[in-house]
């Protein structure tokens, strides 16, 4: 502005622009030349690194001037776009003296799961008069890990076929170890006398044992679908995010039954945890989960093919996935029955997702089409029922653990 | 900057002062575009063009009204650069005005021919504008198009300045430097400290209010920013005594100069350049050029160094982090 009224000034010879010209020419330099020193370290301490969805983290961020005076320095800690601020403060403005330092302390929210980035750090240092600015991003990135909830589910519906000979804690509808009572037989030379049940003894007059149902552990196979299909909705609710929250209350299920549990991941591309037990194999599955985008579009049958020699025959397979945009997935269920595994399908329903989104943002909703997306649904889950699967069709309003009860009726 | 939540851009517009720690820089900044408006007066000895004067009154306004501060992004609902259409439409208003004059005055020629000439200048540049922002990368338009707060503000500051050059171009008794009086050059130096400094503070407040309504979106907590805006006002002052002696300095090198011409050169004092205000122009030049050949020299240095250090920590961070430190 300053050159131009210069100019301005000089070629009609006024006075009056000059003068305005030369304060403004003067005001810049000055600002120019008292642009604050930008020698500045930063660097950040998180409380937890891993957390579950709805966690909070303590964030605390140090800064440190290294040279003279910093004028006004902008101080901003980049977040990732779903995480919440719930304390405190990711950004501000201060001013910092020589070789002064300064502790910005907030905390955050994490309602979805994901693995996040925190940072980088923009620190920006004004002149006085707030007219030039310098930006200085420092490199410092944290790594958030958000796993997916983990609900309580008392008892579940999905069993093994062909249980292994470990005692474990899943019930077998078939004599064996167990606790509670099966049913009672004749008794027979070698049976402990502490299985003799006397009362039936008094009435009958004959030797009869309590026997007791079969507690055993099975190996249990999680199929999660992480294609681009699973992101219909929003990003707080969609097929992904629900699903990776029953595949967390799964596994943790399982695993506290002291069943060995192992998953297979799609999206892009495959990414398979050998089967384990323990809090460890648990801690690998989530991790997994948590970092399970939606991307990709491999078909089911795909990955039964490659997974099938790795499972476990007569097992129980979970499928999680919302059956959209796959035209594989009747073939690889056959795949699955015809080689007797007992499979389950939890689908969280894409359909109702989107019309939920469409509401939330005001969008209209042609009713027809969505009719017909449900028939089509519909058609399939009943066609993969009569091929022997039990499909659990979950909507968004309905819980994981009722969901999950639904099992107990096929 | 990043939000969370797009809802708060539903919020179609939001009106008030966002903070009582502006309120003083907002009040100081109306106060030195009244006084400015009096310097004005003076300096020119009452002589002000109506045009001028409601140029100065409305960007005055327009400043003010940038103040009130809004949500409304017209970038978010449209494609088209609005206020920076409308931005251009409105310099080009003011630009025939002041041209106008400026012919009228320094060429006196017939009006006709102006208005001519002028269309054609403002067809070319607006056709070239406009085939730049939608066909090239150079998008002057969009660059235009600010938010509503800080398009009043530019399009205030483009107003005022719109009078005073006007003001300016009816005054051609300026041109003789022999003939300003000591009275009118102390009016001309307070007019020319009054009009950066209400540019300054209407800035700062807008800027300051900027930070404190995102601060507060972001932040549950405790935010203040009084100690940064009492730092503001010292640094400010002290920055304002300084920028008044550097203008006073290069008015008394000014005068100097003229001495030492007569003195030197009585032939080149007496001539009409030397006693025009290209006499003002090169004691700006011999003083500020090296002054900017410093700067840029210094900066640069500057800036190296920094980006080493920072390189330098960058590389400690990675290492740090390949140990497990942090």
């Amino acid at each position: 502005m300053s050159v131009v009224l210069t100019l301005l000034g000089l070629a009609t010879n006024n006075l009056l622009i000059v003068m305005v010209a030369l304060t403004a020419l003067v005001y810049t330099t000055v600002s120019l030349f008292a642009n604050t020193s930008t020698r500045l370290t930063a660097d950040r301490e998180m409380s937890q690194e891993k957390i579950f969805e709805d966690g909070t983290v303590k964030v605390e961020l140090r800064i440190l001037n290294q040279g003279g005076k910093t004028g006004f320095l902008e101080v901003r800690d980049k977040l990732p776009r779903v995480i919440q601020l719930k304390e405190g403060t990711n950004y501000t403005y201060l001013n910092l003296n020589p070789k002064g330092a300064t502790r910005l302390k907030y905390t955050i929210k994490c309602p979805l799961k994901g693995v996040f980035k925190i940072g980088p750090i923009t620190l920006r240092t004004h002149d006085p008069f707030n007219m030039f600015y310098k930006e200085k991003t420092v490199a410092f990135e944290s790594d958030l890990t958000v796993f997916p909830q983990v609900r309580d589910v008392k008892e579940l519906y999905i069993k093994s076929k062909q249980p292994k000979m470990y005692p474990g804690e899943m019930k077998v509808k078939m004599p064996g170890p167990g606790t509670e009572f099966f049913a009672i037989r004749d008794y027979m030379p070698g049976d402990p006398f502490r299985d003799i049940n006397w009362k039936a003894y008094a009435s009958t007059g004959k030797l009869l044992v309590n026997e007791h149902e079969r507690l055993s552990v099975s190996d249990v196979t999680i199929v999660f679908d992480s294609r681009t299909a699973s992101r219909y909705g929003m990003d707080s609710d969609n097929a992904n995010l629900y699903g990776a929250r029953a595949a967390a209350t799964l596994a943790n299920f399982f695993l506290k039954r002291r069943d060995s549990v192992q998953m297979v991941l799609y999206s892009d591309k495959v990414l398979t945890i050998k089967k384990g037990t323990g809090q460890k194999q648990l801690f690998e599955l989530l991790t997994a989960l948590a970092g399970a985008e939606p991307k990709g579009d491999i078909p089911l049958s795909g990955i039964v093919e490659v997974a099938i020699p790795y499972m476990p025959r007569h097992s129980p397979v979970i499928v999680i996935s919302n059956l959209e945009e796959d035209d594989s997935i009747r073939k690889a269920v056959s795949m699955m029955m015809m080689l007797e595994f007992d499979v389950t399908i939890i689908s969280p329903n894409s359909i109702e997702f989107e019309i939920m989104a469409k509401q939330k943002k005001g969008e209209k909703i042609n009713p027809i089409a969505y009719d017909i997306l449900r028939l089509d649904r519909e058609i399939m889950i009943q066609e993969l029922r009569g091929y022997g699967v039990k499909v659990l069709d979950w909507k968004p309003a309905t819980p994981l653990t009722q969901v999950l009860l639904e099992a107990r009726n096929y | 900057m990043a939000q969370y939540s797009d809802e708060m851009d539903l919020v179609p517009f939001e009106i008030g002062l966002q903070s009582n720690e502006t309120i003083l820089m907002w009040a100081i900044g109306i106060l030195f575009w009244i006084g400015g408006f009096f310097l004005m007066l003076f300096s020119v000895l009452g002589n002000l063009t109506a045009f001028g004067v409601i140029m100065y009154g409305l960007g005055g306004f327009m400043l003010i009204a940038s103040q009130f501060v809004s949500r409304y992004n017209p970038m978010k609902t449209t494609r088209i650069p609005i206020t920076g259409i409308i931005l251009w439409v409105w310099s080009l208003f003011l630009a025939f005005w002041i041209l106008l004059k400026s012919w009228s005055v320094y060429i006196g020629s017939n009006t006709g021919y102006f208005i001519l000439f002028y269309l054609v200048i403002a067809l070319l540049v607006t056709g070239g504008l406009l085939f730049a922002n939608f066909l090239t990368y150079m998008r002057i338009l969009d660059w235009m198009s600010l938010d509503m707060t800080a398009f009043l503000y530019t399009a205030g500051g483009v107003t005022l300045l719109a009078g005073i050059i006007h003001i300016g171009f009816d005054n051609p008794a300026l041109i003789e430097l022999s003939e300003v009086s000591v009275g009118q050059w102390i009016m001309l130096f307070l007019f020319g400290m009054a009009f950066i400094f209400m540019l300054e503070l209407f800035n700062g407040s807008h800027r300051f209010n900027e930070i404190i309504r995102y601060a507060k979106e972001r932040s549950s907590g405790e935010f203040s920013l009084t100690p940064v805006i009492n730092n503001y006002y010292i640094m400010g002052f002290i920055l304002s005594l300084i920028i008044g002696f550097v203008v006073l300095l290069v008015l008394g090198a000014t005068f100097i100069q003229i001495i030492i011409q007569y003195l030197l050169v009585p032939q080149l004092a007496d001539s009409i350049m030397a006693n025009s205000v290209y006499q003002v122009f090169f004691t700006m030049a011999w003083i500020f050029i090296p002054l900017w050949i410093v700067l840029i020299l210094w900066t640069e240095y500057r800036n190296r160094k920094e980006t080493a250090e920072e390189e330098e920590m960058r590389r400690k961070i990675e290492k740090d982090q390949r140990l497990g430190i942090y």
